[in-house]
């Protein structure tokens, strides 16, 4: 068995090129001589049958039979190999080249294979039955050079070292007796089977028109074997080859056979070459039969979808791998997942190290299960679930105390919580008690807290309290504010070797930001498609799944680029272009920001899902809830309302009225007193809080113009910012402690004046990232402020909705805790601000926004689905944009009903 | 098989951008042609989106189809966007069909004629429907380029598929002409199936 055909680099490839047969250059005139003698199949029919020894019918017979299938089999071989391989024409002694006319279809004849083709030569119809023909289209690694890898790009654009899956065929398929030599090496593309089945039909005593009909039909059927040669999937690999002079390991190689080479289950054609192949690995195709008169003919082919090969070096495969798993938020272990575990434990730091990284250990390890299985399921599927499911735990935690969300998305990311939520169980059994120490701590140990002493010593916050439409307005602001300051605090603080990205980093985030842009459609709608699902998933929390979606949005442009978690298939894409470019400009910087990003991503989700469990856990432990909500209340009586409140509800500038608020009330009450708690540590970190408040000046901004819609894609933005700003914040810290404050000053700042000129700087950054999320794919300055205000839109009914969330989540403790009346009427006004931004954000706003940017992209989207079925995805992704739309007026809904509650 | 009162119709789809109108549908008649096209022809390919899509080599074929095809581009890309650039048409792309008929010469039955000698019979007609996609972005012009290609392969596939499931009808060979089966390419025939192409060659 020759499996290599000759690969002489004979540049006489022309022969080679099935379009351009060298010989016969044909003219479009030539055809026409030619028909002349073959138009009419009878004519060529029976001049063959003539031509034969034919004299005697029985003779003519036999040569008919003996002569179809033997042609049948040698065109239908050349038809494929013409187009996988190189071939040598076989030249006549008159330098002509001999080619075979059969079948209206001319073709070459080859040196190669004529002992495999020879057997079909002597077969007969009658006597002889030809075996089945067996082609197998392969390639060979073997012809890599060391530190080469052969990799395959998978829908997503990453690339997966083939080496490795096939080497785990060994395990698989070494049992089979087959050629595993070959196994090893070989990569079956394509399996073309030709046979001739069917029991030997009595024939008809004239067969003479039957031939022509058959002939008739064979040229359609072998024409149309040579039409699709020219669009499987391994068609560009062999233009890549014939173009390129490309590397040898990517020229495919044939092998002809008689019989199935499969003695066991396993096939090297069908076995996967990544670890999570979506969709199927092969696809089976059957010609239509073609009726002889020995039998029917039969041509079928079974291929591989993906045939995106490439060679790479392995260094580079190993980098890209690093990118890859970055920009997949860890979907591999290595660097991403390193990276998670440091941030968490600077964070730790700031928050409750000790429990922290306790918890951190398994975490970690957690996390990179539960990420691998978010990527590895599938980008769309599965792991978008937990994905939102984690997200919308975070915004129900965030929304109970507006301020908690920031602070707990940021915890999250830094400490355990979201990994354990986002683990499972096993996670969740661990941390309860641990778990909600880590909360409250981290939320409280984040900027948060020294906000709140700020913002509670500044006027500002207690006035809007006093008022509740004063509240309801600065609230929104506080919040957002808080949250924007909040992240940045704490990325601020924790990592000191970050330290220098921080300036570095917000520079990076915007530009990824940026890039992301263009993309940041699909990942919006990812986002949304995931914020829906989680939506779904957790209908209970129904501010959840509009805090979900508004994270995405806000964070869609960032958090898309960064983590893309929820939406990880069209993320993937596009953070692999982004990847690609970044590796352009820099592959370290590169990898940074995408870290970053992808850690906030998981962090948020991380958090979402830690506050998630909090509130299971509360509902779970309501005696502890209990206890909690005693605890705060007391905090909250005792300790002056407006500094504790405005720690716990403090996330909202209504602490006092927000706390009214059951929901808030509730969650503030557990966390409150740890906050509280931090708190005090806190306040002996005021200085911070003055260059917070200088970086708040950013968020201020924000506000003014984007108003609400601005603080929630501040929020977004600081959360994206927060990834980044994980890293920094280990070092920063005290800057984000003071950031914390300074937001409640800012809000102050706010409401007293917008315009803070040593804000501009600040703020102008993170609307541009903002922008560069929000909006999709535009990069203007100038339409930063609309985009916010859609991003925002989203982003507020992510907050209003968190509320909602908190209250629904928080129903059961909340009731132990809200009974007294204090609470309950402050509940009411606070409800009532907040259903006024969920309503206006969430349901309205959100929903437009969403479908702003949708309607933007969806024509074409749908026009995808419709026409093309391979954008299976896509279409997916925008039946998830759609239901995330759907989602968000739920989230609307729910929220609606939380209100009433 | 009475070829003459109910030809078979095949409906395909192609999905382009104004830009590649001509290519992608002159691929697909090629393609078309290619399985209908007896005469003895060497198999070639032209590279269309990325695939090797069959190209007869015939001057007249290839004339007609390139006349036609431009024919088509005229009506939905040009005239689209004069008359109104996207407003019914999803995607604000314009549409457009057009047909390929194979006949075939059958000696006419009707006695009153006898001098007029042949009438041609369609047998067999092939309607693509045409979407021309409008990208405004690099993204969408990524997915429109994405999308155009794996409509062009679902297309050719398509054809493969029909070609091998509907072989009866063809009429048998009894010409020593060079091609057996005279054709006809119609863009935007009005009696088409239905409404919508209809009001495409309205506008």
């Amino acid at each position: 068995m020759h499996q290599t055909p000759r690969q002489p680099p004979r540049s006489a490839s022309p022969a080679t090129s099935p379009s351009k047969p060298p010989a016969r250059v044909n003219t479009p005139m030539e055809g026409r001589p030619r028909t002349t003698s073959g138009a009419a199949d009878r004519n060529e029919d029976r001049t063959q049958d003539a031509a034969g020894p034919s004299k005697e019918s029985m003779k003519k017979l036999d040569q008919i039979v003996q002569s179809r299938p033997q042609n049948c089999f040698m065109k239908a071989g050349t038809l494929v190999m013409q187009n996988r391989l190189r071939l040598t024409p076989v030249t006549l002694q008159t330098g002509e080249k001999r080619m075979s006319r059969w079948f209206q279809t001319d073709t070459d004849d080859f040196e190669e294979f004529r002992d495999e083709f020879r057997i079909y030569k002597q077969c007969s119809g009658f006597d002889n039955r030809p075996p089945p023909l067996f082609i197998e289209i392969y390639l060979d690694t073997s012809r890599l050079k060391n530190g080469q890898s052969l990799v395959i790009v998978d829908e997503d654009n990453k690339r997966h070292d083939v080496a490795e899956a096939m080497s785990s065929w060994d395990s698989t398929g070494s049992n089979s007796g087959r050629q595993d030599k070959h196994a090893n090496t070989q990569i079956i593309l394509e399996r073309w089977r030709a046979e001739l089945k069917g029991p030997t039909p009595n024939l008809p005593g004239d067969f003479g028109p039957l031939l022509a009909t058959i002939y008739k039909k064979a040229i359609v059927l072998f024409r149309s074997i040579f039409t699709a040669v020219g669009v499987f999937p391994a068609s560009k690999l062999f233009r890549g080859a014939k173009i390129k002079g490309s590397h040898p390991a990517l020229q495919l190689r044939a092998r002809i056979s008689t019989n199935e080479t499969l003695s066991s289950g396993f096939d090297a054609l069908r076995s996967p070459l990544t670890e999570r192949p979506s969709g199927d690995i092969t696809t089976d195709y059957m010609f239509g039969s073609l009726e002889l008169p020995v039998g029917r003919f039969y041509v079928s082919v079974s291929y591989r979808n993906n045939c995106t090969f490439q060679v790479a070096e392995t260094e580079s495969l190993l980098s890209s791998r690093i990118s890859l798993a970055i920009s997949d938020d860890l979907f591999k272990p290595s660097l991403p997942r390193r990276g998670v575990g440091r941030r968490d434990y600077s964070t730790e730091v700031g928050s409750l190290p000790s429990h922290r990284h306790a918890l951190d250990a398994t975490d970690n390890q957690q996390r990179y299960g539960s990420l691998s299985t978010f990527h590895g399921e599938g980008p769309l599927g599965t792991s978008p679930i937990s994905a939102l499911k984690s997200i919308k735990a975070p915004g129900s935690d965030t929304t109970s105390p507006p301020d908690s969300r920031p602070a707990s998305v940021e915890v999250p990311a830094h400490s355990l919580p979201i990994r354990p939520s986002i683990t499972g169980s096993t996670a969740s059994a661990r941390r309860p008690s641990v778990s909600f120490q880590p909360f409250k701590h981290g939320s409280l140990s984040g900027s948060p807290v020294p906000r709140l002493h700020h913002d509670t010593s500044s006027s500002p916050h207690s006035i809007g309290r006093g008022t509740p439409t004063g509240n309801a307005l600065t609230q929104p602001r506080n919040r957002s504010s808080l949250t924007a300051g909040m992240p940045a605090s704490l990325r601020g603080g924790p990592p000191p070797a970050t330290e220098t990205p921080p300036a570095a980093g917000s520079p990076r985030p915007s530009a990824t930001g940026r890039f992301g842009s263009s993309f940041s459609h699909r990942r919006n709608r990812a986002s949304y498609g995931g914020a829906s699902r989680a939506g779904d998933d957790d209908q209970i929390s129904s501010g959840k799944q509009s805090a979900s979606s508004s994270l995405a949005q806000p964070g869609s442009g960032l958090l898309n680029e960064v983590g893309g978690g929820g939406s990880s298939g069209s993320f993937q894409t596009d953070d692999d272009n982004i990847q690609e470019f970044l590796k352009m400009i820099d592959s370290k910087k590169t990898l940074q920001s995408f870290e970053p990003s992808k850690k906030g991503e998981t962090s948020a989700k991380r958090t979402n899902a830690q506050l998630s469990r909090f509130h299971l856990m509360r509902e779970s432990n309501n005696a502890l809830t209990e206890s909690m909500n005693s605890s705060v209340q007391l905090q909250r009586s005792s300790s002056s309302s407006s500094r504790q409140l405005a720690n716990v509800p403090g996330m909202s500038a209504s602490s006092s009225p927000g706390k009214p608020l059951s929901p808030h009330t509730p969650h503030t009450p557990a966390v409150p007193s740890r906050l509280s708690e931090g708190f005090s540590a806190d306040h002996g970190i005021p200085t911070r809080g003055q260059k917070g408040r200088s970086i708040y000046p950013l968020s201020p901004r924000a506000y003014p113009h984007v108003r609400r819609c601005s603080s929630v894609a501040q929020q977004n933005r600081a959360l994206v910012d927060e990834e980044e700003a994980e890293v920094h914040r280990s070092t920063s810290l005290g800057a984000g402690d003071g950031e914390a404050p300074s937001i409640s000053a800012l809000l102050s700042q706010q409401t007293a004046t917008n315009d803070g000129a040593a804000e501009s700087p600040m703020l102008e950054p993170p609307t541009e990232l903002a922008t560069a999320a929000s909006s999709d794919m535009l990069p203007r300055g100038s339409s930063s402020v609309e985009r916010e205000s859609r991003p925002p839109a989203g982003l507020f009914a992510g907050l209003s909705s968190s509320p909602q969330r908190g209250r629904f989540s928080f129903g059961t403790g909340r009731g132990h805790s809200t009974p007294q009346s204090g609470n309950s009427s402050l509940t009411g006004p606070s409800n009532r601000y907040g259903r006024g931004y969920a309503r206006g954000g969430a349901s309205g706003i959100g929903a437009i926004g969403g479908h702003v940017d949708e309607t933007e992209e969806e024509p074409l989207l749908f026009d995808m689905s419709e026409l093309g079925q391979n954008m299976n995805r896509r279409s997916l992704e925008e039946a998830r944009g759609g239901a995330s739309l759907g989602s968000n007026d739920r989230g609307g809904y729910e929220s609606s009903r939380g209100r009433r509650w | 098989m009475d070829p003459q009162q109910n030809p078979q119709e095949f409906i395909l789809d192609a999905f382009v951008d104004p830009t590649s109108v001509r290519d992608v549908v002159g691929g697909i008649l090629h393609t078309i042609f290619f399985h209908r096209f007896f005469p003895s022809l060497v198999p070639e390919t032209r590279e269309v989106l990325g695939l090797s899509v069959p190209y007869v080599n015939d001057a007249e074929l290839d004339t007609m189809i390139a006349k036609r095809t431009s024919e088509l581009h005229r009506e939905v890309v040009i005239n689209n966007s004069h008359h109104h650039s996207s407003n019914n048409n999803s995607g604000g792309g314009g549409r457009g069909t057009i047909s390929v008929q194979f006949l075939e010469k059958k000696r006419r039955k009707t006695w009153y004629m006898r001098p007029s000698g042949d009438e041609e019979v369609c047998w067999e007609r092939w309607t693509v429907k045409v979407t021309v996609a409008e990208p405004k972005t690099e993204t969408e012009r990524a997915k429109v380029r994405n999308a155009m290609e794996t409509t062009l392969r679902g297309t050719v596939l398509k054809i493969v598929d029909i070609v091998n499931q509907h072989k009866d009808h063809i009429p048998p060979i009894t010409t020593t002409d060079a091609n057996p089966f005279p054709y006809q390419i119609v863009v935007n025939q009005k009696e088409d199936s239905s409404g919508w192409a209809t009001r495409i060659g309205i506008y």
